[in-house]
C-alpha cells in the first residue's frame, strides 16, 4: 500500500544502487521497518486529534516524512528473489529498525528521557513484551495509542511471519494446521493466509472493544485493552481496571482466543467447529489453563467467586503471554512463582499471537521422549515420533530440539549478562524468562511485579536481544546473525572476496 | 546380582568395623551386626536367584533393583548405630536421612545431611570410613564390580555396565567383558593409591588420606572433616585434590589405553580437550568476576579454580573455612554462580566417575544445533553433524536429544515438587540439577557449607534421593525400571481379554 504511493519505475530508472542480496535483504528490512513506524505514527496523529492534539504536529510529519522516504527509496533496490536466509534476514532488520525508528519519535514525544529508555519501550512495544520504563501518565492520547498499537503492528508481523516465512518444512509449521488436520491446507496461499489473519485481527480486536464498552471503560480506553489483549502485549497505562471482574472476565475471553491458532479461529469463522473440537492441541491448550486456574484458585486459599475469575485471568494472562500487571493473591507460595514462571515458559497454542514454547513443540518433544524409551528397550525398532494421531518429519523433531537448545541457551546468556550487572539469580532468571517469552511483567518471589524502570539501562537494554528473538521464534534471527556472520567472514577474506567478484562478472 | 552387590556391601561394611577396632572403638558392635545382616542377605538373594533371560529389559530391571537393594541395606549401619538419631525427630525421619546418606554415598553425590545440628567430626572413625567406602563402591559402579567377579553373565556382562556406565556407552578395551571390568577397576584402583599417598605426603594423616582419597577416585565429595578440606586450608592438598578429581573426571579408556600401551595419548581425545578448555575459561572468568568483587587476586584464582573443578568433575568438596567466607560460592555474585550452576549441569566427560549431562552430550547438542541451522540456510544442502573428525551418527544425536529433553522434563519437575514443598527456587532448581548431576552442594540454602537438612523438608529429601538414583543410572534405567512392570501387566491383561 505504502509503496504504491509512488508509480512504478519505468526502464529508465532501473538503475538500482543495491544489488547484492545481504544488502537487498538488510534494505528491505530498514525500508518496511521504517514504513511501518511511520505509518502508525500518521495513524496515532490523527488520533490525537480526538485529544488536545498538542503532539498531532509531530506525529503527522515525522509520519509522512518517513513513509514518503522510504517509498521514495524503494526504487533504487534490485526486485530480485531473496532466498529464505536472506527473508529472514529481512525480517529481523526490519523488526529492528522498525524498534529504531520508533525511539526516534519517542524522543521527541516524551520530555526528559534519554535513548536507552526510549529503545527499551519501543523493543516492549513491537515485541509484545509487559514490559515498560516510560512515564506516560501525563502522555495525550496519541502517544497511548501509538504505544498500544505497536504491540498490535508487533504481534501481527512476528504472526505473518511464522505463518508465511518461518515454515522450514512443509510439515505443521507453516501454511498446515498442527494436529489431526494436518493434510488439510487451511490457506490455500501466501496472499489469502495474509487476508484471512488481518480479517481474524480486525474481527477480533472489533468484537473484544465492543463488549468491554459493557463495561464502565470508554471506547478509547476499551480500544486500548482490546489491542494490548489481542496482542498480547499486556500494556495499559492503569492497572487498575484489571482488578475489575467484568474487565477481568471479557479479557480473559480475548487473551483465550489469541492463544489460539489463527488455523483454528479461521475454521470456527467458517463455521467448522467440529475442526476445533476434533484439534488435540487445542485441547491441551485448554486443560493447561484449566489446570493453571484450579491451581491458583488452591493456592489462593480465598474461595470466592471472584478469586475464580482472578485466578482464570492470572492463568491466561501467563499462558498467552500477555502479561496483563494483575497484583498476586495475599497467599503466594514458592511455587505459585515459579509454576507462573512454567506456564509463560509453555505459551499458548503454535500459530497463535503468543511466544513462549508454544504447546506443539511441547508434544513433540514428550513424543520423542517416548520413543527414546521404547528404543532403549528395542534399540533396533523404528519407532515414528507421533503427535496428534500424525506422523512428524524427522527434520520437523531435530528443528524442535534445536529450538530448545537455543531457548534454554538465550535465557542462560541474558540471565548471565544481568547477574554480571549485579542482578540477583531470581531476578535474572526470571527477567530472563520473562524477556524469550515476550510476556512480561517481571514478578518477584511473592508475586510483586519488579518495575523494570528500576533496572538499570545496561540491564534492560540487555533483556532487548532475547525478547526480539523470542517474538520472532529464535529461529529467524539465530539464522539471521549465522547469515551475517558467514557473510562477514566471506567479505573479510580478501582471496574469496576476489573470486567472488569474478565470478559475478563472468 | 544384586547378592554380589550386597556380598560387596557386607565386605565394606567389615573393613569399616576393622577400622573402628583399631581407633576408638565407638559403633564396632553395630558395624559387626550390620556385616551380618548385610552378609545373610547377600548371601540369601545369591543362593536363591539364578541367570535368567538377558533381554533389554531384565538388564534395565536387574541394574535398577540392585542400585536400590543395595542403597536400602546400605542404611543399616547408620541405622545401628543411631548415626541420624537425635532429639525431635521421630523413626521415618530418621530412615529417610539414612537413606539420603546411603544413596548419596553410593551414587557419589556428596550431597549430605550432617551438619551443625549433627556435626561430622561427632561420629566414629568406623562409620565415616563406611560413608567414604559407598562413594568408592558407587564412583566406579557396583555392577562393574559384580561384572568383573561374574564371569557366567558372558555377553550380557556388556549390557549390564552399559546400563551403569556414565555417557553414550562403554567402549571395549579388551576381548572380554569381565577383562574389561578389571581393568576399569584396577586403573580406579590405581588412582585411589596415588591420591592416598599424595595426600598423606601433604599433610593429611593416614586415616584422612585414605579417606579422602576413597571420594576424590570416586568424585564422590564425602569429608571426614565437617568444614570438608576447608579444615585443612593447604593448597598442595587442594592442588591433589583437583588432580585426582580431574583424573577421575576424564574417560577411563583413555587412562587404560595409556597404561597399556604406555604412552599418554590424551590430546588426541576431543572430548579431554573441550573438558580442559571449559575448565580453563571458567577459572579464568571467576577469578576475573571474583577479583572485580574485591578478592585478592590469589585469593579469587585460588577459589575459583577450586570450585570450578570441584563442580565440573562432579567432585562435591569444599574449601571454604565457614559460612560466608572466601570459598564459600553460595555467597558469590549471582553471575559467578550462574556459571558455576552450568558446570554442575555440564559435568565431567563420559566413561569417568563424574556426573551431569556430560561434555560429549554437550558437544553433540552444539554440533547438532550447528547443523541444523546451517541446513536450514542451505536446504539442499548434505550437512552432517561432526564433533572432532569424526561425523555423528543420527541415531546417537537423537539418543542425545532424548537424554537431554527429559534431563530437561525431571528437573523442571523436580523443581515443581520442591517448590511445592517450601523450598525456595534457586536452591530447589539447583537441587534438581545437583541430585541429577550427582554433585553433592548446589546453591541457595545447599552450598558447600551447608546440610541439606538446612535446604530440603523429608520429602523434599526423598525426591532428591529418587533424582540421585536416576541420575547416577543415566535416567533411562531407573525409569524403565518402573515402566516395565507396568507394560508387562497392561499386555498381561490385554493378551487375556
Amino acid at each position: 500500500m505504502i509503496f504504491s504511493l509512488f508509480s512504478k519505475r519505468s526502464d529508465s530508472q532501473s538503475i538500482t544502487y543495491i544489488n547484492s542480496s545481504i544488502q537487498i535483504a538488510v534494505s528491505r528490512g530498514i525500508l518496511i521497518g521504517f514504513s511501518a513506524a511511520g505509518f502508525l505514527a500518521v495513524l496515532s496523529g490523527l488520533i490525537d486529534l480526538t485529544d488536545s492534539g498538542t503532539d498531532t504536529a509531530v506525529f503527522l510529519i515525522f509520519g509522512t516524512l518517513i513513509t514518503l522516504i522510504c517509498s521514495y527509496l524503494t526504487r533504487y533496490v534490485s526486485e530480485k528473489k531473496l532466498a529464505r536466509s536472506e527473508i529472514f534476514l529481512s525480517v529481523f532488520s526490519g523488526f529492528l529498525f522498525c524498534i529504531l525508528c520508533s525511539s526516534f519519535l519517542y524522543l521527541l514525544l516524551v520530555e526528559g528521557e534519554n535513548f536507552a529508555d526510549v529503545f527499551f519501550e519501543s523493543a516492549a512495544a513491537f515485541t509484545t513484551t509487559s514490559l515498560t520504563t516510560l512515564d506516560f501518565t501525563n502522555s495525550g492520547r496519541g502517544v497511548i495509542f501509538y504505544r498500544t498499537s505497536s504491540q498490535l503492528l508487533g504481534s501481527f508481523a512476528a504472526l505473518v511471519t511464522a505463518v508465511l516465512v518461518v515454515p522450514i518444512s512443509d510439515d505443521n509449521f507453516g501454511l498446515r494446521m498442527p494436529g489431526r488436520a494436518a493434510t488439510q491446507d487451511v490457506f490455500p496461499d501466501r496472499k489469502n493466509a495474509v487476508k484471512s489473519i488481518t480479517v481474524i485481527y480486525l474481527a477480533s480486536l472489533t468484537l473484544l472493544t465492543l463488549i468491554l464498552l459493557i463495561t464502565e471503560l470508554d471506547f478509547f480506553h476499551s480500544l486500548l485493552l482490546a489491542m494490548s489483549a489481542i496482542s498480547t502485549g499486556g500494556f495499559s497505562r492503569n492497572t487498575n481496571y484489571f482488578e475489575n471482574s467484568s474487565v477481568q472476565l471479557l479479557l480473559s475471553l480475548g487473551m483465550i482466543i489469541t492463544g489460539t491458532s489463527v488455523v483454528i479461529i479461521w475454521r470456527l469463522a467458517s463455521r467448522k467447529v467440529g475442526f476445533m473440537l476434533r484439534s488435540s492441541e487445542f485441547h491441551i491448550y485448554l486443560s493447561l489453563i484449566l489446570g493453571a486456574t484450579f491451581l491458583i484458585f488452591f493456592w489462593a486459599d480465598e474461595g470466592t467467586a471472584s478469586s475464580l475469575g482472578k485466578s482464570l485471568f492470572f492463568a491466561i494472562s501467563s499462558i498467552s503471554t500477555t502479561g496483563f500487571h494483575i497484583s498476586p493473591f495475599e497467599s503466594w507460595p514458592i511455587a505459585a512463582a515459579f509454576f507462573i514462571l512454567l506456564l509463560v515458559t509453555i505459551g499458548p497454542m503454535s500459530l497463535s499471537n503468543g511466544a513462549g514454547f508454544q504447546v506443539h513443540r511441547l508434544r513433540i518433544l514428550f513424543a520423542l521422549l517416548r520413543r527414546e524409551m521404547i528404543r532403549q528397550l528395542h534399540p533396533r525398532a523404528v519407532v515414528k515420533i507421533r503427535a496428534a494421531g500424525e506422523n512428524v518429519r524427522e527434520e520437523r523433531v531435530r528443528q524442535v530440539v534445536v529450538f530448545q537448545f537455543l531457548f534454554t541457551s538465550t535465557i542462560f546468556i541474558t540471565a548471565m549478562v544481568l547477574t554480571i550487572s549485579g542482578m540477583d539469580l531470581y531476578d535474572a532468571f526470571s527477567s530472563a524468562v520473562a524477556a524469550i517469552t515476550t510476556a512480561g511483567p517481571i514478578r518477584n518471589p511473592d508475586g510483586l511485579v519488579i518495575a523494570v524502570s528500576s533496572f538499570s539501562s545496561g540491564e534492560r537494554l540487555a533483556l532487548v536481544p532475547a525478547m526480539v528473538a523470542g517474538r520472532l521464534y529464535l529461529l529467524p534471527v539465530f539464522i539471521s546473525l549465522g547469515y551475517l556472520l558467514s557473510e562477514s567472514r566471506n567479505f573479510l577474506r580478501p582471496r574469496r572476496r576476489i573470486l567472488q567478484a569474478i565470478r559475478s562478472n563472468k | 546380582m544384586a547378592g554380589i552387590a550386597l556380598l560387596f556391601v557386607a565386605a565394606g561394611v567389615a573393613v569399616s568395623t576393622l577400622v573402628s577396632l583399631f581407633n576408638q572403638r565407638v559403633d564396632s558392635v553395630s558395624l559387626l551386626l550390620a556385616t551380618v545382616i548385610v552378609g545373610f542377605a547377600g548371601l540369601l538373594l545369591f543362593t536363591s536367584t539364578k541367570l535368567g533371560k538377558t533381554d533389554q529389559a531384565s538388564i534395565f530391571t536387574a541394574v535398577g533393583t540392585t542400585w536400590l537393594i543395595v542403597s536400602l541395606f546400605g542404611t543399616i549401619p547408620y541405622l545401628l548405630a543411631g548415626t541420624f538419631s537425635r532429639t525431635g525427630i521421630g523413626i521415618p525421619e530418621v530412615f529417610v536421612d539414612s537413606l539420603f546418606e546411603s544413596v548419596s554415598g553410593f551414587t557419589a553425590s556428596g550431597s549430605t545431611v550432617f551438619g551443625a545440628h549433627n556435626p561430622i567430626e561427632m561420629q566414629g572413625s568406623g562409620i565415616l570410613f563406611y560413608r567414604q567406602l559407598t562413594q568408592w563402591m558407587g564412583g566406579m559402579g557396583i555392577v562393574i564390580l559384580v561384572v568383573s567377579v561374574l564371569p557366567s553373565l558372558r555377553a550380557s556382562g556388556l549390557g549390564l555396565i552399559d546400563a551403569e556406565a556414565p555417557g553414550a556407552g562403554v567402549e571395549r578395551i579388551a576381548p572380554r567383558v569381565v577383562e574389561t571390568a578389571k581393568k576399569f577397576w584396577y586403573v580406579y584402583l590405581s588412582l585411589t593409591v596415588f591420591i592416598a599417598l599424595a595426600l598423606f605426603l601433604f599433610g593429611m594423616g593416614p586415616f584422612d588420606a585414605v579417606s579422602h582419597a576413597l571420594t576424590t577416585a570416586s568424585t564422590g565429595g564425602f569429608s571426614t572433616k565437617d568444614s570438608s578440606l576447608g579444615h585443612w586450608n593447604s593448597i598442595k592438598i587442594e592442588m591433589v585434590v583437583m588432580l585426582g578429581f580431574l583424573l577421575a573426571a576424564i574417560n577411563f579408556t583413555l587412562h587404560a589405553r595409556s597404561i597399556e600401551k604406555k604412552r599418554f595419548n590424551y590430546a588426541s581425545d576431543s572430548e579431554f580437550k573441550s573438558f580442559m578448555g571449559l575448565i580453563a575459561v571458567g577459572v579464568l572468568i571467576i577469578t576475573l568476576l571474583l577479583n572485580l568483587e574485591g578478592f585478592s587476586f590469589g585469593t579469587a584464582l585460588r577459589n575459583a579454580s577450586f570450585n570450578v573443578v570441584t563442580l565440573a568433575t562432579s567432585g562435591g568438596y569444599g574449601n571454604a573455612l565457614g559460612r560466608g567466607e572466601s570459598g564459600d560460592f553460595a555467597s558469590w555474585p549471582g553471575s559467578t554462580q550462574l556459571l558455576l550452576l552450568f558446570f554442575i549441569v555440564i559435568g565431567g566427560c563420559t566413561g569417568s566417575t563424574s556426573g551431569g549431562v556430560k561434555i560429549m552430550r554437550f558437544r553433540i547438542g552444539i554440533a547438532h544445533a550447528y547443523r541444523i541451522l546451517r541446513s536450514i540456510r542451505r536446504p539442499s544442502a548434505l550437512i552432517r553433524a561432526r564433533m572432532g573428525n569424526k561425523t555423528i551418527p543420527d541415531s546417537l544425536v537423537e539418543r542425545v536429544a532424548g537424554f537431554v529433553v527429559i534431563y530437561g522434563i525431571l528437573v523442571v519437575s523436580g523443581t515443581f515438587i520442591l517448590t511445592v514443598l517450601g523450598t525456595d527456587l534457586v536452591t530447589s532448581l539447583s537441587g534438581s540439577f545437583s541430585a541429577l548431576g550427582n554433585m553433592g552442594p548446589g546453591l541457595g540454602e545447599i552450598g558447600p557449607t551447608s546440610s541439606f537438612v538446612d535446604g530440603f523438608s523429608a520429602p523434599g529429601r526423598v525426591v532428591l534421593l529418587f533424582f540421585m538414583l536416576i541420575g547416577r543410572l543415566e535416567i533411562f534405567p531407573m525409569l524403565l525400571m518402573f515402566v516395565i512392570p507396568y507394560r508387562t501387566s497392561v499386555n498381561a491383561i490385554k493378551s487375556k481379554k
